[in-house]
């Protein structure tokens, strides 16, 4: 060891400000472009999977929209036969009272 | 001869390649920074000049020489791309120029603080310093070029052409303001210039550069794997591989 | 009230969102800056002498450069023209514009100040003097830079036209600035030519929001 104490290493001869300073701003710079990288990653990975549930959201709203016109139309046809039929049977009675009268 | 390189062409082979490399590259980068640094502070002899303040060389040596080889690198990479077409390389570009950028900051800083005690002033437009500024200057350019477009294969071509241009000017920068300085030699001889450094001091030195070296190295594997997932964002590879990673995760 | 608050959130989050357009003015103001110590030579003297004005001439184009997106991105996809029609007064909106322009282009280049009056070995009454002038000085360029923007938004050329408009008029902040540190700089009163930039700003401060609102109703039609 150069120095004799701890002192004499953090006071560098009397040019620990200057000397700190560089060596604190290089490992500062260094972390802070460390992590923002990782951090990055992280947000990609996320930013990927919202996406993903954002599409099987918009997916699964498709097919349940899609469901519900098929049966939407489907109602409609069971409906309509319904009305021909209610209307075949109430002929049928006018005719029958027709006949009977 | 260049076959091998090819498969390295796609990105997902890439990512992992890089993947691969991350965790040597992250441990011997800190591992090599960390007792270098500590060899040149507390136990390299003294310099009979600059007394103790000379140690700051350990942090300022090393963050400017990578920043020279990192611009050297980064044209690389934007010749690659742009002769060969190769999306891979602009995207190693784009990981290369950010960590330019810091280490050249960290050489003005550092130069800054080596400065104020060695001549009296924080900032002095000595020749070094003054490559390192436009240095810096070319750095920013480029990044903040590739920003400004919308499409990314237009802005790596983009990039890279100036990279490029950057990389022909900075010799000639480089000797004009070498030649400007040596006419408007001022009163103050600065002593940054390359000492003629006993093997005491000159190997922490050494160790230091291959340390920062390496740091660099692991940080441009991280930037690289993030240009790739950004780029492929939507690629089942990428979505498989960030299910493995939520889960991963999710484990802990 | 409460329209003019949400102007401003809104300009400020979109400028944000657009980080790195509103780097390149800081850039060129350093990268202008840094042009003349290799041009003139490093000698502390030299550039203590030239630095105020090389400081304000910087500020002023680095200024123009940004003052083009003031209106420019509104005015294209149409929400000028609402601004137009909806019942918010045009000229308080105009005045919030202005004031986030300044915030997002500006302030950035103020709070650099410091690290060029280094690069220019200013001393220090001089960077303080310099710092008072910049920011009593500074809404001026924003402020009447808005009504030349207003004018030429429409304009498909409009960048270097604009510097033609703004220069001539904006030749009086540069002589009371300049001359505010200089005076600083031999180590005498500067309070007039703060006065006088001051008395300048809030007349603009008063008049301009209205010249803005008529300089975009004559680009609208």
């Amino acid at each position: 060891m150069y120095f004799e104490d701890i002192n004499g290493f953090l006071d560098m001869g009397g040019y620990g400000l200057y000397v700190w300073l560089s060596f604190g701003s290089g490992a500062l710079s260094l972390l802070v472009l460390w992590l923002d990288s990782l951090f990055s990653k992280q947000r990609l990975f996320t930013q990927v999977l919202s996406e993903q549930t954002r599409q099987a959201r918009i997916k699964s709203a498709a097919e349940k929209s899609a469901a519900a016109e098929q049966s939407a139309a489907a109602e409609q046809s069971a409906a309509a036969e319904q009305s021909a039929a209610a209307e075949q049977s109430a002929t049928a009675e006018q005719r029958t009272n027709g006949e009977t009268i | 001869m260049w076959k091998w390189l090819h498969p390295y062409a796609k990105t997902e082979r890439t990512y992992h390649l890089c993947q691969r490399l991350l965790p040597w590259f992250s441990v011997l980068g800190l591992a090599v920074i960390l007792f270098a640094t500590v060899w040149g502070l507390a136990y390299a002899p003294t310099d009979y000049q600059q007394s103790e303040a000379y140690r700051i060389i350990y942090v300022h040596v090393p963050t400017a020489v990578l920043s020279k080889s990192l611009y050297s690198a980064m044209a690389v990479a934007a010749f690659i791309g742009l002769v060969w077409q190769v999306k891979t390389s602009f995207m190693a570009m784009m990981a290369l120029a950010p960590i330019g950028a810091t280490v050249t900051f960290i050489s003005l800083v550092t130069g800054a603080a080596w400065g104020k005690p060695m001549w009296g002033t924080w900032w002095e437009w000595d020749a070094r310093l003054t490559s390192q500024l436009i240095l810096m200057f070319l750095f920013l350019g480029v990044i903040s070029l590739y920003k400004a477009f919308e499409d990314k294969q237009q802005a790596g071509k983009a990039a890279g052409v100036m990279a490029i241009v950057g990389v022909i000017n900075l010799p000639i920068i480089h000797y004009s303001v070498e030649w400007w300085n040596t006419l408007h030699q001022g009163a103050t001889i600065l002593k940054l210039g390359k000492p003629s450094m006993p093997p005491e001091m000159l190997w922490p030195l050494l160790l230091s550069i291959l340390g920062w070296a390496l740091a660099s190295g692991a940080i441009f594997l991280l930037r690289m794997q993030n240009e790739i997932l950004q780029r492929e964002i939507k690629r089942p590879w990428v979505v498989a591989l960030a299910h493995k990673n939520s889960a991963l995760s999710k484990g802990k | 009230m409460a329209a003019l608050m949400a102007i401003l959130k809104r300009d400020l989050a979109l400028a944000y969102r657009q980080r790195a357009e509103l780097m390149q003015p800081m850039l060129f103001f350093i990268l202008v800056i840094s042009l003349f110590p290799l041009a003139v030579g490093p000698e502390p003297k030299t550039l203590q002498l030239i630095g105020p004005g090389v400081i304000w001439v910087a500020a002023i184009l680095s200024s123009l450069l940004g003052l083009e997106r003031l209106f420019r991105d509104d005015f294209q996809d149409g929400s000028i023209e609402q601004l137009m029609l909806s019942s918010t007064s045009l000229p308080a909106a105009a005045l919030v514009k202005v004031v986030a322009h300044w915030l997002t282009s500006i302030l950035p280049l103020i709070i650099l100040s410091p690290l060029l009056a280094l690069f220019l070995h200013l001393s220090e009454p001089m960077y303080w003097a310099l710092l008072k002038t910049l920011l009593l000085g500074t809404p001026l360029l924003s402020l009447i830079g808005g009504i030349a923007v207003g004018l030429t938004v429409g304009l498909n050329r409009g960048g270097v036209l604009l510097a033609l408009l703004l220069l001539p008029v904006f030749i009086p902040l540069l002589i009371f600035a300049t001359s505010a540190v200089e005076s600083a700089s031999m180590q005498l009163q500067y309070s007039a030519q703060l006065a006088i930039i001051g008395a300048m700003f809030l007349f603009s401060l008063a008049l301009a929001p209205f010249a803005i609102a008529y300089a975009l109703r004559v680009s609208q039609t």
